[in-house]
């Protein structure tokens, strides 16, 4: 087998296939390092919720049915116990106390809606507790005070405006 | 088609290669996660009406104390500590303290000052005042004598009046005046003391005499009507005393002098045990940890030590251990880079409006376009790269008028005090700043009558670009320190329901706050998104 004659020096092209493929992804690299880059954003925290005085009248739309949140007041403390809601929402075991001051009915351990004070009353003054029904109530309080959040207070009617 | 490989194509590869692997070899890592900047403070799930939520530091989240002091382990235990401990630390770690005069380095040793510590303590307890409580002025340039008085007044529990030097007269007497302190201690020959006798109870001074001028005898002044000691003196021939055990927490340690913007006049703001450890363990928690203050920093504080975020960064230094070089030659009224010459320091404190004019002076300076290129190309680095510049001969290469403070400078403090006035640095001035200093810049928020301290402080690592138009120049303060919480209540027109950012008077408290419950500071403020305090309102 003849090797043939003389390579022939045939030009190189500039211009070929895979030449403009690496000089574009060059060109592709070095758009990427100077792109001028916005920053990455974060979605913005939730606004805080506004801490203010509820009525036992205002307090009862929050029982997880007429209102999402779910609110409950222990020693005129009002709580939102929304993450809890397979507690205190609707449906769950304590949703008795949704929306209304659950002071007696903790104090007591008893899940009775007489027991707790009508919205139209004033608010119960807990005087005729005994030590061990108190001991039980700020056990529960503290309880709540770890796990939730405290949103509010629990007034009488007509004296929102004066907190 | 092998033919078409070419010395073209190589070429085209070896540099795609190359911008594939350079930046892998060559760009490093960020100095911080950029990630957390977006929410630095971390804030209260509730507010009160007509008042913004709290803002506290992440390291003290709600259902968290503040930080409350050193937590010096003690036992199983561990106690807040006072001033004292700091010197006690101090004492235990191998730091040292240098004082720069002149050309020579004067490297003190330890023991003897401690013993200086107690001889001064026994001198002071045994001079004659009309009131039980001591109150000693320090009016003396920064050195090794104006810490050791510091510590001196704590361990033997009198009250210590730290006084800007130098200082007209009559600024020292009315500041003497105010807080009636019957001792002083001063250079010698530095004030004219029977000028200053007529309109103070001053009854005792203590002469700090240069080594060169022992030979002269500035005590035995037969005109006199206080009665004059010498410090060499003290220190050579006095007796050593015994430490109190206890310290009287109700007293204040010591008494700063500001201006109070809400009332409009000058006070003494008096700060506790409490105020400065708590606002010292802030300050010494606040950085990550790898641009925290350790053992093998060298801090220099090229500012007077009088101002009390100066003496706070100072004490957070002898904390950790690290090696403090006093000079007394300072900002402002000397320059910047002779107050840091032969230290070469690794961390110092700056007044703002030292730092402000050297901007000025150094971007003015900056007329070849060498020196615009390597600022650019800094400035990418900062903002793109998240990396501090460093100082390297190529960077200093025909190098524009700027203060060099050496290779190792890694951490300038900086305070916005508003009670002195100075003019915001924004955030697009630092991020020039570091690349003119080639270093870290942490800017910090103070305002004396309410807290020791820093209030709010950016983190190291931020190196946002400010987002400037014609009217409004970006600048923040970052994130509240871990020692006090934060709100902003309504003021005037302002109101914290602003539909973007809350806006109203800053409200603090916490350990480090010279009241007990909240102080309202009069100053108007605003809260970023990203859990940064501003100054000011938008527009």
């Amino acid at each position: 087998m003849d090797a043939p004659a003389a390579p022939v020096a045939e030009a190189i092209p500039l211009v070929t296939p895979l030449n403009l493929l690496l000089a574009s992804l060059a060109a592709y690299l070095v758009y990427l390092r100077y792109k001028p880059t916005t920053l990455p954003t974060l979605p913005p925290q939730p606004p805080p919720l506004l801490y203010k005085p509820y009525t036992p009248r205002t307090l009862q739309r929050y029982n997880g049915t007429d209102d999402p949140r779910v609110l409950l007041a222990v020693k005129g403390t009002v709580f939102d116990v929304s993450a809890g809601r397979s507690f205190y929402g609707p449906g769950g075991p304590y949703s008795i106390f949704a929306g209304r001051d659950a002071s007696r009915g903790l104090a007591k351990g008893l899940l009775e809606e007489e027991l707790l004070t009508s919205v139209d009353a004033p608010i119960d003054s807990l005087d005729d507790l005994t030590a061990q029904e108190r001991e039980v109530l700020d056990g529960w309080f503290e309880t709540f005070e770890g796990k939730y959040l405290v949103v509010g207070e629990l007034v009488n009617e007509g004296q929102e405006e004066e907190k | 088609m092998s033919s078409d490989i070419g010395y073209v194509t190589y070429t085209l590869v070896a540099i795609v290669a190359g911008l594939l692997l350079l930046p892998v070899l060559l760009d490093g890592e960020p100095d911080g996660p950029a990630i957390a900047l977006f929410h630095q403070a971390s804030v209260a799930a509730t507010r009160r009406k007509k008042e913004s939520a709290i803002y506290r530091s992440r390291e003290t989240p709600f259902g968290f104390p503040l930080r409350q002091g050193l937590g010096i382990q003690q036992g199983y235990t561990k106690r807040n500590g006072d001033v004292r401990d700091i010197w006690k630390v101090f004492m235990q770690k191998p730091g040292q303290l240098h004082t720069i005069l002149g050309n020579d380095k004067v490297v003190h040793s330890i023991d003897t000052l401690d013993d200086e510590i107690d001889k001064l303590g026994e001198y002071i307890s045994g001079l004659k005042t009309s009131r039980a409580r001591k109150v000693v002025a320090v009016y003396l340039p920064n050195s090794a004598e104006n810490l050791v008085a510091g510590f001196a007044c704590a361990f033997y529990d009198f009250t210590f009046v730290p006084i800007q030097y130098p200082a007209e007269v009559e600024v020292v007497e009315e500041k003497l005046r105010n807080t009636d302190a019957e001792i002083l201690i001063m250079p010698a020959a530095s004030l004219d003391l029977n000028d200053l006798k007529t309109a103070t109870s001053l009854k005792h001074v203590i002469l700090v005499v240069e080594e060169g001028s022992r030979h002269l005898d500035f005590a035995s002044e037969p005109t006199a009507t206080v009665t004059l000691k010498e410090w060499h003196d003290i220190a050579a021939n006095g007796k050593k005393g015994a430490r109190p055990e206890k310290l009287d927490e109700s007293q204040p340690h010591m008494l700063v002098f500001s201006k109070n913007l809400k009332l409009q006049k000058n006070e003494v703001v008096p700060y506790s045990h409490i105020n400065i450890v708590s606002a010292v363990s802030a300050q010494a928690t606040f950085l990550p940890p790898k641009d925290q203050l350790k053992q093998s920093d060298v801090f220099t504080p090229a500012s007077t030590l009088a101002d009390q975020y100066t003496r706070i960064v100072t004490y957070t230094a002898m904390l950790a251990g690290s090696t403090v070089i006093v000079n007394a030659v300072t900002p402002p009224s000397g320059s910047l880079q002779s107050s840091c010459e032969n230290a070469i320091p690794s961390v110092i404190v700056v007044p703002a409006d030292t730092l402000a004019n050297i901007y000025r002076m150094s971007k003015a300076a900056q007329c070849e376009l060498f020196h615009e290129w390597m600022h650019i190309y800094q400035l990418r680095k900062l903002v793109r790269y998240g990396q501090a510049p460093k100082s390297s001969g190529f960077a200093r290469f025909n190098d524009y008028d700027r203060p060099n403070l050496g290779q190792n400078l890694r951490l300038i403090f900086v305070a916005e005090n508003p009670a002195e006035g100075t003019k915001p640095l924004t955030c697009n001035m630092l991020n020039d700043l570091r690349a003119i200093m080639f270093s870290k810049i942490v800017y910090a928020f103070t305002y004396p009558p309410a807290a020791a301290g820093a209030i709010t402080q950016t983190t190291s690592y931020d190196y946002r670009p400010g987002k400037d138009t014609a009217t409004f120049k970006d600048t923040h303060m970052g994130p509240p320190m871990s020692s006090l919480e934060i709100k902003l209540r309504d003021a005037a027109e302002y109101t914290v329901e602003n539909e973007d950012e809350p806006i109203g008077e800053i409200v603090v408290a916490g350990p480090s706050v010279t009241t007990e419950g909240e102080y309202a500071t009069g100053i108007i403020g605003r809260w970023r998104n990203d859990g940064c305090l501003a100054l000011g309102s938008k527009d």
